[in-house]
């Protein structure tokens, strides 16, 4: 069966998990579509809300909204920079610690989440920041009972939140 | 999460954007039907789901930036509001739409 060219771009962004540009979207269509064909169809399918935008002009990035709301793109990519601060700086457990600890007061019923972060913030490095970083529904769910966001600066936030928007 | 974090949540939308009336989807509308609910699943997350009136993008955008993840309001109280629309949330929140989308929360609540 023939899919719509709406769901061969879908289709496409879902096999990416960092997305697509639109040259790259075009670049791996066949057969080869027009430029303005492909933007219908990117302003299409986010108009439906099947996908999700990020960057602007030259850097804007294509998300399949299945895997990418809004909301998920943004916390994965909090967690990418708080990832890159914990990296550079292991000391910093401590402080996750401390906000672990704030966690499990405010919301007992995370018990199971804390648990994890808990068991990988006494673990090796490498598995903590694999984790905190991993594209998957999985550890989409788990990010949103993480302790790591203190990590995150104001502007680096901004950024983010800048870069990653619904409207 | 508690019954008094979603209130709190919803006093602080009503109060910094001058919105009487929005929508709470996902796991944390749960509590505003079962004040006091089982442990499980349902309750897990810290984060409230709100899709504001006339399902506007803009809005639920700041609503995420100003109270949302890592922002001062969830580093303070260890949870926090995500603005979302209709169009915009995954499978996995629209599975729970169906459970509590006709669930309105207002400020009179």
């Amino acid at each position: 069966m023939r899919h719509s060219l709406g769901e061969q771009v879908l289709q496409l962004l879902f096999t990416e998990p960092l997305g697509l540009s639109e040259p790259e979207i075009r670049r791996r269509l066949r057969p080869r579509v027009s430029q303005p064909t492909v933007w219908r169809v990117l302003n299409g399918l986010r108009s439906e809300g099947r996908l999700t935008v990020e960057g602007r002009a030259r850097s804007t990035r294509y998300h399949g909204s299945a895997r990418t709301d809004p909301p998920t793109l943004r916390s994965r990519h909090l967690h990418q920079r708080a990832a890159a601060r914990l990296a550079g700086d292991p000391s910093l457990r401590d402080r996750i610690r401390a906000r672990l600890l704030q966690l499990r007061q405010v919301n007992p019923h995370g018990r199971v989440y804390h648990e994890r972060w808990a068991a990988l913030l006494d673990g090796p490095l490498p598995a903590l920041l694999r984790t905190m970083t991993e594209v998957s529904e999985q550890a989409d769910v788990l990010r949103k009972e993480s302790p790591f966001t203190v990590l995150i600066s104001s502007r680096d936030r901004r950024r983010i939140f800048e870069s990653v928007q619904a409207a | 999460m508690h019954r008094s974090h979603l209130q709190h949540v919803i006093f602080e939308i009503g109060r910094r954007f001058s919105i009487p009336e929005f929508h709470i989807i996902g796991s944390a509308a749960i509590l505003a039907a079962l004040p006091d609910p089982p442990e499980g699943a349902l309750t897990a997350t810290r984060d409230v789901d709100v899709i504001p009136p006339n399902d506007d993008e803009r809005l639920a955008d700041r609503i995420s930036f100003v109270l949302g993840e890592a922002s001062d309001f969830d580093v303070e109280h260890g949870y926090y509001a995500q603005g979302v629309t209709r169009t915009s949330t995954s499978p996995a929140a629209r599975r729970n739409w169906d459970l509590y989308v006709a669930r309105s929360c207002s400020l009179d609540w």
